[in-house]
């Protein structure tokens, strides 16, 4: 039942977040997609270079969002409950502490996972239905990606700060102090390479004429799944050690 | 390890930095007994009762509760399958509903009594489809002895259970720990209000400045202990009365008090030999053991 308790702490979370999502990439697709808003919905035809790059502009909007839902959805856990103080009750019930970090982890991944795939399930029913556009798979797995691996890599991340920092409102602000700074090592040339932001969006990585990847990050993908285990790792090794 | 102990710790300690919060805590609580922990505000008691549980670390020293060890991680989980604890402010989840809480925390303890939580549900009230932080500090004190008591456990741990209530909750709340003792339950509880451990407690344990002062049955303090009012014509004589048993002395005017453990008749004797004006020997309370000890050490220069 720990993974109940998980999911009721982040539902409201998980759910504006994936609300917002698929509202955002939805329209975006509809908007871009018929050219000038809704007004010659349903039937406005394009080819597959248009939809590609419809594509791609709408997993921008998807990075920038999930980037936040992430760090939100690893924001809580044994320190945010000690701040409450509802910590001695979780403590005292016979699970150990690996068990409830990792109930939430689970649920975090699974909820990580819904908000990456359900934006995409949305574009691409709006794709075929209005559009009667087939569907690229490939170019679609290789957008999915990026967003899953850096978004786990964040919620990691997140779940780590929320390991190491009391407080109800600094750990949010902390997580979210360091997102900015992956965002200002986008605009930096020395600190482009380290941008989990910039590998996320693949901006490098698309030909502009045909709007297809290529030369994809596949180290940049493993590095980020590794450095989440690594993250959630260290998380559940600081909190066994900790006094409450 | 005696297997009557259900609590035994050895010189456990607890420093956070430069402070020393517990010294060398050497506490034994018999099994099926009502075990009063008393201390002022900052004495140790909540750290004492998180180091039990495998909340806090001890820095040095080393305990068991139901026989397992409580610095083993692995131990102190499958001891906490067998204790119920109440914290002191009561804080659940404030997002799930009264059934919500009750339904997740009976997935965690296989001999879960549904009689249990069905007749104090009706009997404090509580209403199951309502959120938790809506919920009274009085309520939230009988949701949690709700699920403390329905889970069968060995040993039931409470840090101050009555704060919040009121009177009726008081009593409400005394009765079901009587009860749960009367079932084979041992409960050791923390609490300020001396009035309720006296009333029933089988065993008192007073902690100060985080060493155990006093470890006393409540059947010993009535049959051993006696205070003795000793009043003179002149100024007390000093360092007359240093005799075995006497736990505190405290001074005032031509008046001298003595805390007398089982050897009151000689200091009776003692002050008849001095010629004393008067002599009276009454019966020690709690309350009055408990402010002897904690104020003990702020009384020292009283020492006749």
């Amino acid at each position: 039942m720990l993974w109940y308790k998980a999911w009721l702490e982040t539902r409201w979370r998980f759910l504006l977040c994936l609300g917002g999502l698929v509202f955002f990439c939805g329209f975006f697709v509809l908007d871009r997609g018929t050219g000038d808003g809704f007004s010659r919905l349903p039937a406005f035809a394009f080819g597959l270079r248009e939809e590609r790059r419809l594509l791609f502009f709408a997993q921008q909007w998807q990075v920038g969002l999930t980037t936040i839902a992430a760090i939100l959805l690893g924001m809580a856990g044994l320190l945010r409950e000690r701040a409450i103080g509802v910590t001695l009750f979780t403590l005292a019930l016979p699970v150990s502490r690996t068990q409830l970090v990792l109930s939430r982890v689970a649920v975090g991944f699974a909820e990580v996972l819904a908000l990456t795939l359900s934006p995409w399930v949305a574009m691409l029913a709006l794709l075929s239905i209005y559009m009667r556009q087939p569907i690229p798979l490939v170019h679609v797995c290789l957008l999915v990606l990026p967003v899953l691996s850096g978004g786990l890599l964040l919620f990691g991340m997140s779940i780590l700060v929320s390991s190491l920092i009391e407080g109800e409102y600094t750990a949010p602000v902390v997580a979210f102090g360091i997102l900015i700074l992956n965002l200002y090592g986008t605009i930096v040339d020395r600190l482009r390479a380290l941008s989990l932001v910039r590998f996320m969006r693949l901006q490098e990585y698309v030909d502009r004429q045909t709007w297809v990847v290529s030369n994809f990050p596949w180290a940049s993908v493993a590095i980020c799944l590794i450095g989440t285990v690594v993250l959630i790792a260290i998380s559940t090794s600081t909190i066994q050690k900790r006094d409450f | 390890m005696s297997t009557d102990l259900v609590i035994e710790t050895r010189e456990l300690s607890k420093r956070y930095g430069d402070a020393s919060v517990v010294c060398d805590l050497n506490l034994k609580v018999q099994r099926g007994q009502i075990t009063g922990f008393l201390g002022r505000n900052g004495a140790g008691k909540s750290t004492t009762i998180k180091m039990l549980l495998g909340i806090a670390f001890p820095s040095s020293g080393s305990g068991t509760v139901l026989g397992r060890a409580i610095q083993n991680a692995k131990q102190s989980r499958h001891m906490r399958a067998e204790v119920a604890y109440v914290a002191e402010d009561k804080q659940l989840y404030s997002y799930m509903t009264v059934e919500q809480l009750i339904r997740f925390t009976r997935s965690f303890y296989r001999d879960w009594r549904t009689d249990t939580e069905q007749r104090l549900l009706r009997q404090f009230e509580l209403p199951k489809q309502r959120k938790v932080k809506v919920l009274s500090k009085g309520m939230r004190t009988k949701l949690a002895l709700l699920l403390a008591l329905a889970r069968r456990p060995q040993l039931l741990i409470l840090d101050e259970p009555s704060e919040g209530l009121d009177p009726v909750g008081i009593e409400e709340f005394l009765s079901e720990l009587v009860a749960a003792a009367s079932e084979g339950i041992t409960v050791f509880f923390s609490s300020h209000q001396i009035a309720e451990v006296e009333r029933i407690a089988d065993q008192a344990c007073i902690i100060d400045r985080g060493e155990l002062r006093v470890s006393v049955s409540m059947d010993d303090l009535r049959q051993d202990y006696r205070r003795v009012t000793v009043g003179f014509t002149g100024d007390p004589p000093r360092g007359a009365f240093r005799l075995p048993g006497i736990s505190h002395i405290s001074t005032a005017g031509r008046q001298t008090v003595f805390l007398a453990q089982g050897n009151a008749d000689a200091v009776v004797e003692k002050a008849h030999a001095l010629c004393a004006a008067s002599v009276d020997v009454d019966c020690v309370s709690l309350r009055e053991l408990f402010l002897h000890t904690v104020t003990a050490k702020e009384n020292s220069d009283a020492l006749v």
